[in-house]
């Protein structure tokens, strides 16, 4: 057994680190995000990031290796700025904006798909990540997401939990704050899904920070309790896939399912 | 302290707020009122750098409001707080009391804290959270966040709606006290009722300022104007 795993650690040893990077960085968003009730906002950029995807493997060979993430990002925001566009100029609701955009995406997105017979490998990996292939650099990717975001986070905390609280305060950008939100989840969601697949990332964002909203007797320990949580599904999820050779994304969100099953009991005492 | 020179603002081609002109001295108490939809909140917003007038300037402390920075010196109580307050955020009493210091880098001097804590009536909710409290004890609690960095001007839009008579009472006695202590005061109302005698000056206003003055001055005819019916105004008899 514990052969086993040291096999099994030493082959996911950069998938773990980068999958560490991401389940803590995302701590420092989801609760804010929660408050700030935008929860399927992940969820919506999963889609939109699948369009990007499927976009640059079909113009893979126009763009250097070196801007592929860069080509991402830009592709995601642009398409996060349409629903912004549509909340703007029409005067929708955020939700149905963000609905009428993402699935707009996924429909151009499988059509690129189907054009390109991209159907196995970029949906495959875009829905169920491949952790075994992540490599050093890609770790360092996470790292690097996990140290922008708690520059970010260290500086705009107050704003966040302000922007959940009020919508207006004399002196303070909260717009601007909410923005940097947005991007911070736009990084994260972007490298997360290649390591973890889309179903795992916006996980990460709704489970655990519930949880810990839910329970914190004040607000100080919940950005802490979510990144045990996000860690300990982490960790359970790998053991569990490892163990019952399931897929690890499925894993650790069954085992995030116990944290519903908590707040239940939770609510009863 | 405040001056506001021109002030001219619209939105979807409605016009809010046309050629306000208003100044607002140390020591002042001052009422805007005027009926719903005239424009004070919007004014405010205005004073406050939430949104850009189309025309006009603002003077704050006699800097020019884009290039104010001392935003610590303002207290704010704004309209319908925590109207919306998710039950999700497990935010205690005390560290919303505390958020202030984090967004101005200003220290909150605690025995001065305290001192508003117990004068509010909050002690005993310290540890519960925001949305446990009930509407007074919330607009209790925001009171206090306002004026816990001692500001030198405080600023209620529509404080007392959603009180009970006993508690309006106590409200205005509270704000009463802090004026004479110095604070400037501007209390947004469209309950002219409410008007204290403690007030000492009023605005009138409905998309145009129809009277700027004294209370002693303030003249009911103005006041019929901004409405555009006729009405009683009972004056406060209890102070």
């Amino acid at each position: 057994m514990m052969e086993n795993l040291f096999f099994y650690l030493a082959l996911f040893k950069w998938g773990l680190l980068a999958g560490l990077s991401y389940a803590l960085a995302s701590s420092l968003t989801a609760p804010y995000l929660l408050l700030q009730r935008n929860a399927l906002f992940p969820h919506a950029l999963t889609h939109l990031l699948l369009l990007a995807l499927l976009s640059l493997s079909i113009l893979s060979h126009y763009i250097p290796n070196t801007l592929h993430f860069l080509f991402l990002l830009f592709m995601t925001l642009l398409l996060t700025g349409l629903i912004y566009l549509l909340v703007q100029e029409l005067n929708l609701y955020e939700d149905t904006a963000t609905s009428l955009i993402t699935h707009l995406s996924l429909g151009l997105a499988l059509l690129l798909a189907s054009l390109s017979s991209q159907y196995d490998a970029t949906l495959l990996n875009y829905l169920f990540g491949s952790l075994i292939t992540v490599e050093k650099k890609e770790a360092f990717e996470g790292l690097l997401v996990l140290i922008i975001t708690l520059f970010t986070f260290w500086r705009q905390r107050e704003l966040w939990l302000t922007s959940g609280i009020d919508r207006e305060v004399p002196g303070l950008n909260l717009r601007k704050g909410q923005l940097l939100l947005l991007l911070m989840i736009t990084l994260q969601v972007i490298v997360g899904v290649k390591l973890m697949g889309a179903l795992l990332v916006s996980s990460f964002f709704v489970f655990s920070p519930t949880l810990a909203l839910k329970i914190a007797p004040s607000f100080t320990p919940v950005v802490p309790l979510t990144a045990l949580f996000n860690v300990a599904a982490l960790i359970s999820g790998f053991l569990l896939s490892m163990r019952l050779d399931i897929p690890f994304s499925a894993s650790a969100i069954i085992f995030m399912g116990l944290y519903l099953v908590i707040l239940f009991i939770a609510r009863k005492k | 302290m405040i001056r506001i020179k021109n002030l001219y603002y619209q939105i979807n081609g409605k016009v809010v707020l046309e050629d306000i002109n208003l100044e607002v001295s140390k020591g002042d108490f001052l009422a805007i009122i005027g009926p719903n939809g005239g424009g004070k909140s919007t004014l405010i917003r205005c004073l406050l750098g939430f949104i850009k007038p189309q025309k006009g300037e603002i003077f704050l402390w006699e800097t020019k409001l884009e290039d104010f920075r001392e935003w610590y010196k303002i207290g704010y109580v704004p309209q319908r707080a925590g109207k919306e307050l998710s039950s999700l955020i497990p935010l205690t009493v005390k560290e919303f009391l505390q958020l202030p210091s984090s967004w101005y880098h200003t220290r909150i001097e605690r025995d001065y804290l305290y001192f508003l804590i117990e004068k509010f009536g909050l002690t005993h909710l310290l540890s519960k959270k925001i949305y446990q409290l009930s509407f007074g004890q919330l607009q209790r609690a925001y009171i206090v966040r306002a004026l816990s960095l001692k500001p030198e001007l405080l600023i209620l839009d529509e404080p007392s709606v959603g009180l009970d008579f006993i508690l309006q009472e106590v409200f205005y006695q509270f704000l009463s006290e802090f004026h004479q202590k110095g604070l400037t005061i501007i209390l947004i109302t469209h309950e002219t009722w409410l008007v204290s005698k403690e007030v000492n000056k009023i605005a009138c206003l409905n998309q145009k300022l129809y009277f700027h003055g004294e209370h002693k001055d303030f003249c009911v005819f103005a006041e019929k104007e901004a409405y555009g019916f006729p009405f009683h105004r009972i004056e406060h008899t209890h102070w």
